[in-house]
């Protein structure tokens, strides 16, 4: 059966990990006297205190570093105190370079601490000090996937020392600016881990594979005697976000929710701030111990888009520091903006679709609308109204219809303004255009799914079949991603083209004309013009051709950095030149997917969880879902979320233990990310999936499945959530699909689980486990079942439907091809 | 010797940092409920408007307990006690602008309305006083022709929690404080000619009103209860609050 893993083996090895972790705890005695930080050992404060050490090698856990480190902590209620003695055999080959706070202090010899004060495996703190004293400093969210350097831990105190065969750090830590929630236990999640460049050694107090982020195998830190309760405040994330204007200024006013549950009353002073923004404003209160308040809050307001909201909560008394959060707000601030949502994607009105009546919402951010009228204008390209009307009572949000006749092709203007005793205040207008037909025409429609000549389509395939076209063909796959394209003569590139089109495949390829375009340098600068005509032309050339699927704006742009703004010119000049061709984004951070959100009209991540021999996914695989619901946040439901999984073994990449995802793996990540609302599937990456029987013979029956599921994956406007009571535990239903009911559940715990679904009224009793041959029954109101380890199930109410594929099929021809390799 | 030279330095030096305190407000009345005697609430401002227990029951005490600052009044709902000022000097008629702030912690839901510091007859339009009525804050004014109400907004008084309370009348507002933040704030209206609380003969009670003794008794907690002739601001109150 398709379920059979060696689980027993892989417990053991997890019950025998857990037993090992559990002496790693680290017990941090209070202290009356603070240590001196010198870098010196022989403080009295550290004489009876234990040194932890026994460091292990990274993904080498039974192997010892040929460096040792040791460590001690203290704490004294204020700062948590950290003295670090690095072994060095080799003290002249030390590396040392970095002097720039928050720069690549990760590239010399230094320290790395993790600091999880929740326990919540979803947000911690990361410190890496090199020999100089260095610090690089950041907030890790969303189980480690985010990162924000920008945040900085004011007040920190380090000192270092460098002598004949180890150097030493000794630090302290304010506790106040670790955001400790109410009811800390006092116990944190905690790791420490070396690097040391002259022998590429890397070594971690708590063993690990695969990487230092890993909230999940963190260690326990143990604060003794320690009285957290002075920081026990609860900020709850800014609501009721508005962007205004006032007296010239812009601000952004929120509401906060804030707790006191520090055993005292407490009178405050709340400071906000945007990050890097100098101005702040400051609002008293009084809260009475386990009371919350909630609190209107105005901060003065900088540029444009994405950033960070500092909310500091100061003791009015003796302002003194209480507590310190940081929240990503997004500051979009115009008087007066145009939203349509008819027509829904890039103000067009395509051929295949029939638009009889412009919707959308016109937002104005005045202060004041009294005695003010909108008037709403469709132009055509001659400056003559088509269409208009007006709209008397007006508020900040005003959604609008405005009917249309049979428009004639070309450009028109939207056009809103605001009068007041008929004179314009403020106005503002964005090109609608009617396009003409063309064979091959892709858009997206308002339900985020991709439609080709008008019919839903599902995009399925690989990056880089390396030209097999009739491999892929024979596989079922329908798209190609390629990033080489620019390497072709005008020729070369029409005949590839061809190929993919007499293969049944569309191509997805970058922009450029040459591959220069794509070079690390030029992404950190604004696009010149030279490049805008190039890509302008490259475009224009193509855009006709029926292989282009879309157009590939940039991988993983956020480790280059890449310059949002040149990636949104890039955007700009394919849909000014192409709109029939949607731009995709490949991001490989949470964080990028909100920072090049306006990059692209399709997002389509690569949460790669890596897979360690012999175990699991070294990041919680979970990850694959969260980057998903991402986009849709960062789009604000208006992007198209793909998905790119990882179709290949790290090691084939230099990455040791690792290994390539297996069958249950990689059914998990796919039907993960469709639970999540994916659309669309670009397998990373077939040449490299091809020595590996899972991937190539698995992710070929997924695409089976996909096709089956094609109506349920193309509808997920009609997923309902189901509550399934277990955080690791997905499970999305869809009702009437194909004339069946649908449930796909996800498991993404290392272990097996017991479900217990709640269904919805009128669901069937009688449930088929698709391509599994199984049947499940429920009471009408409740389906029970289990789930092994990454298990997936996809329940339907069809068993015909069930019954078209099998999953232990498929395991059977894997296990025989791995024989037949060996 | 010496040890009583140091203990007479220390009380002189404490008694002048209370001086120069006192001299910054124009305390009419404050009542820190810490040093109080037999059956008497003292009053440590300049004027000496100490407060009686009245009680049915002969034996009843002056009770207190920890409060925000030191020790604080305690009523219990069953001894329904009242602690009246002797004002012979009917300095308690008192005109704007004035302040009348406490420290107050309600820990019963009855009665519905209860009295904190009152200088008025429930029904007659003159005095004022200082509620919690429907956990509603709440100040009443009676100018000699009409009352003046001012109330917080629904449900802003929790029971039994401290919450720092403050009423301040100009002449021509009524603001009320909740833990030094405008919880309401009343323009006198045009058809209101003032809100100057009319002299009355009424006494001037603590945690009760003149009335029957069971009608507005508070329930709860009362600390450091000022009287001071001046509209505080903000951060004046919030330094006169802290604890």
């Amino acid at each position: 059966m398709l379920k059979n893993i060696p689980v027993i083996f892989l417990l053991t090895i997890t019950f025998c990990y857990n037993a090992f972790c559990a002496d790693r705890s680290i017990n941090v005695t209070a202290t009356d006297k603070a240590p001196k930080l010198d870098a010196k050992i022989n403080d009295a404060c550290w004489d009876k205190i234990k040194w932890y050490s026994e460091f292990s090698t990274l993904n080498a856990p039974d192997k010892k570093p040929e460096a040792q480190t040791h460590f001690k902590m203290l704490h004294d209620n204020k700062f948590l105190y950290v003295l670090a003695k690095l072994d060095e055999p080799l003290m002249n080959k030390l590396k040392a370079n970095i002097k720039q706070r928050d720069g690549r202090v990760y590239d010399d010899d230094c320290l790395e601490l993790f600091i999880d004060v929740n326990k919540n495996q979803v947000s911690y703190y990361h410190f890496i000090i090199n020999s100089l004293g260095t610090i690089y400093d950041a907030q890790r969210r969303q189980g480690g996937h985010v990162a924000t350097k920008e945040w900085d831990i004011d007040g920190i105190k380090i000192a270092t020392e460098k002598y004949s065969d180890h150097w030493v750090i000794e630090m302290a830590i304010p506790l106040v600016k670790l955001g400790i929630e109410p009811d800390n236990s006092g116990i944190w999640g905690i790791n420490i881990a070396r690097d040391r460049q002259s022998k590429k050694e890397f070594s971690t107090f708590m063993p690990l594979n695969g990487g230092f982020h890993q909230p999940g195998h963190f260690g326990d830190l143990v604060l003794k005697d320690a009285d957290l309760k002075a920081f026990s405040w609860e900020i709850k994330a800014p609501y009721a976000i508005k962007t205004i204007s006032q007296n010239g200024k812009v601000f952004i006013n929120n509401k906060l929710y804030i707790t006191n549950d520090t055993g005292k009353f407490r009178f405050i002073k709340i400071k906000t701030k945007l990050l890097n923004h100098d101005e702040s404003k400051i609002t008293t209160t009084g809260l009475p111990n386990e009371t919350g308040k909630e609190v209107q809050i105005s901060t003065p307001a900088g540029a444009n888009g994405n950033t960070l909201l500092v909310v500091n909560i100061i003791n009015r008394q003796n302002n003194n520091l209480l507590a310190t959060r940081l929240f990503p707000v997004n500051i979009e601030y115009s008087p007066l903006k145009i939203n349509l949502t008819q027509p829904f994607y890039r103000n067009c009105i395509f051929s295949t679709e029939s638009i009889n009546e412009l919707k959308g919402e016109i937002i104005s951010n005045l202060e004041s609308l009294t005695e003010v009228v909108l008037l709403i204008e469709l132009k055509d390209s001659a400056g003559e109204t088509v269409s208009s009307k007006v709209i008397k009572e007006i508020t900040n949000t005003n959604d609008f219809s405005l009917e249309i006749p049979d428009l004639k092709y070309g450009e028109y203007h939207l056009c809103a303004e605001l009068q007041k005793n008929n004179k314009k205040i403020y106005s503002a207008k964005i090109p609608v255009k009617k396009l003409p037909p063309l064979k091959g025409e892709v858009r997206i429609d308002k339900n985020l799914i991709t439609l080709v000549d008008g019919e839903k389509f599902l995009p399925y395939g690989w990056f880089s079949y390396r030209d097999e076209f009739d491999l892929a063909q024979k596989q079922g796959y329908n798209i190609y991603v390629n990033y080489n394209a620019y390497y072709k003569s005008d020729k070369k590139l029409k005949e590839w083209l061809d190929e993919n089109v007499k293969n049944g495949l569309k191509a997805i390829i970058y922009p450029y004309p040459e591959r220069k375009y794509n070079n690390p340098e030029r992404w950190q600068k604004p696009l010149s013009t030279e490049e805008a005509e190039g890509i302008r032309n490259f475009v224009r050339k193509w855009k006709s051709h029926p292989g282009i699927l879309a157009w590939y704006m940039a991988d993983e742009p956020e480790l280059r950095p890449a310059l949002p703004a040149r990636i949104s010119a890039i955007k700009k000049i394919c849909e000014e030149e192409d709109p029939y061709h949607p731009c995709i984004m490949l991001n490989d951070t949470l964080d990028g997917i909100h920072k090049y959100i306006d990059g692209g009209d399709i997002f389509s991540p690569d949460p790669y969880p890596l897979f360690i021999q012999n175990k699991y996914a070294a990041k919680p695989i979970e990850k694959v879902g969260k980057f998903i619901e991402e986009i849709a946040i960062a789009g604000k439901n208006k992007k198209a979320a793909w998905i790119t999984p990882q179709g290949f073994n790290y090691g084939d990449y230099g990455r040791v233990n690792n290994r390539a995802p297996n069958f249950v793996e990689l059914r998990n990540m796919q039907y993960q990310a469709i639970i999540a609302g994916a659309t669309g599937f670009t397998w990373y990456t077939y040449y490299r999936a091809k020595p590996y029987p899972d991937l190539i013979l698995g992710v070929e029956f997924l695409g089976k499945e996909a096709r089956l599921l094609k109506n349920v994956i193309l509808s997920p406007q009609k997923r309902i959530a189901m509550k399934t009571g277990d955080k690791y535990v997905k499970a999305v239903y869809y009702k009437n699909i194909d004339g069946a009911d649908w449930i796909i559940v996800v498991n993404n715990a290392t272990e097996a689980k017991q479900l217990e679904l709640i269904l919805p009224e009128d669901a069937p009793s009688k449930w088929y486990i698709l391509s599994e041959k199984k049947q499940v029954d429920s009471n009408g109101k409740t389906l029970k079942d289990r789930l092994n380890l990454y298990d997936t199930n996809i329940y339907t109410s069809s068993k015909l439907l069930a019954d078209k594929l099998s999953t232990a099929s498929t395991q059977n021809k894997i296990n025989e091809m791995k024989k037949t390799k060996k | 010797m010496n040890k009583l030279f140091f203990l007479i330095a220390v009380t002189i030096t404490t008694l002048s940092v209370q001086a120069q305190d006192s001299e910054k407000l124009p305390i009419i009345a404050y009542w820190s409920f810490d040093n109080d005697s037999g059956n008497t609430l003292i009053d440590s401002g300049p004027n000496k408007l100490n407060a009686v227990l009245k009680s049915k029951d002969d034996t009843q005490k002056i009770l207190t307990a920890e409060g925000m600052k030191g020790k604080a009044l305690f009523l219990e709902a069953k001894s329904k006690v009242k602690y009246v000022i002797d004002d012979k000097k009917n300095l308690l008629n008192i005109t704007p602008p004035y302040t009348i702030c406490a420290w107050v912690k309600k820990t019963a839901e009855k009665p519905k309305s209860m009295c904190i510091f009152s200088k008025k007859f429930d029904s007659h339009s003159t005095g004022y006083d200082f509620r919690i009525s429907w956990n509603k804050l709440n100040s009443n004014v009676g100018n000699g022709s009409e009352s003046f109400a001012v109330s917080s907004p629904y449900k802003s008084v929790k029971d039994n929690t401290w919450n720092h309370f403050a009423i301040t009348n100009d002449g021509e507002k009524i603001i009320l404080f909740i833990n030094g933040e405008t919880a309401q704030m009343k323009i006198v209206p045009e058809d209101i000619s003032n809100v100057t609380p009319k002299a009355n003969k009424a006494k001037a009670v603590i945690a009760n009103y003149v009335g029957r003794p069971d009608a507005y008794n508070f329930v709860g907690l009362i600390d450091e209860l000022y009287i001071i002739a001046k509209v505080l601001t903000n951060d004046e109150l919030f330094q006169l609050a802290a604890p």
